[in-house]
């Protein structure tokens, strides 16, 4: 079947592409040599030149992948959000710490002593008490 | 695609470089590849053709896709760097619309593609002058007719087709500059 979006010329150069692939190199060798080419001077030049390719490609693929890396380093830094410390506010002056270690364990703290005076001070409240109960234990 | 998945599909570069350990033979035939990639497009540069295509391989940019045959991949390559469309600047506060711009080039781009394929086509032609077989296989060819098509051209006859095809071929590869000669170059 015809591909119609080819070319004539594209046509072309298919067909001759085709008979190429499907020649043994020895057979184009012949046929070269031949029609006069210089075959080996063209491999010499071409293989001189590969010589230097690769190491120009290494570099380049060397120096790709370290960009590549570079890129990544950077991108991770991007996802990293930083938090924002929260303002910390003064102590007043007045503040003591009111915790067992900073009583080293010994004295009472206010807190307690506030809550003792509380109790002693409902214990001997005397309009706290009803007479009635007085009498009956007598 | 995962690094195992393209191991399965492709060769390593390695591969690559240690398959480019060619004979002189070898490289002739990567040059004739070359050369009839080159004819219309870039007419004498067959050598920075193929060059840019193996180090376009060597580089990681094109990977070679197990199965494909060396010779037939490089030629699929260089097929592609030859067929890229020039790079068309955009001209900032003298252009108008970018759109307006791409339609104007497009269209002159297809019209003097148009004028150079019938002028090169003109020109093949009258390559094979005075040599009727040969210039039936070209008509042939370029009208994209099968193979069985092209025997009957010669009566079913293997051996006459092998040989015009043959001669064919080798005056096409003898006249590598097609496009230099159209613009007298």
């Amino acid at each position: 079947m015809v591909n119609d979006k080819m070319s004539k010329l594209d046509r072309l150069e298919e067909a001759i592409n085709e008979d190429i692939l499907a020649m043994t190199p020895d057979e184009i060798f012949e046929e070269a040599k031949a029609d006069g080419e210089d075959t080996a001077a063209f491999a010499q030049r071409m293989n001189a030149w590969l010589e230097a390719a690769i190491v120009e490609a290494n570099t380049a693929r060397l120096r790709g992948a370290r960009e590549a890396l570079e890129q990544d380093r950077e991108q991770s830094k991007a996802n990293i959000v930083q938090l924002k410390p929260r303002d910390r506010q003064a102590r007043p002056d007045s503040f003591v710490p009111d915790t067992m270690a900073a009583r080293n364990g010994k004295k009472l703290s206010e807190r307690d002593k506030e809550a003792l005076d509380e109790d002693f001070n409902e214990l001997f409240d005397d309009d706290a008490w009803d007479d009635d109960q007085d009498d009956t234990n007598k | 695609m995962d690094q195992a998945t393209s191991q399965r599909q492709f060769h390593s570069v390695d591969e690559f470089k240690a398959a480019l350990s060619l004979t002189e033979a070898e490289w002739a035939k990567m040059r004739r590849l070359a050369r009839n990639r080159c004819r219309v497009g870039r007419p004498g540069e067959e050598e920075e053709v193929l060059q840019d295509a193996i180090f376009r391989v060597l580089e990681g940019r094109r990977r070679w896709p197990k199965g494909l045959n060396l010779f037939a991949f490089l030629s699929g390559v260089m097929k592609s760097i030859v067929s890229e469309e020039s790079k068309i600047g955009f001209r900032r506060n003298v252009d108008r619309g970018i759109d307006e711009v791409i339609d104007t080039v497009s269209e002159e781009t297809s019209a003097e593609k148009l004028v150079l394929e019938t002028e090169v086509v003109a020109h093949v032609m009258a390559l094979f002058e005075g040599d009727d077989e040969a210039e039936a296989l070209a008509e042939g060819t370029m009208d994209g007719w099968e193979k069985s098509d092209l025997l009957s051209l010669f009566d079913g006859d293997v051996t006459r087709y092998e040989t015009v095809r043959k001669r064919f071929r080798r005056k096409m590869n003898a006249h590598q500059e097609l496009k230099s000669m159209i613009n007298g170059e």
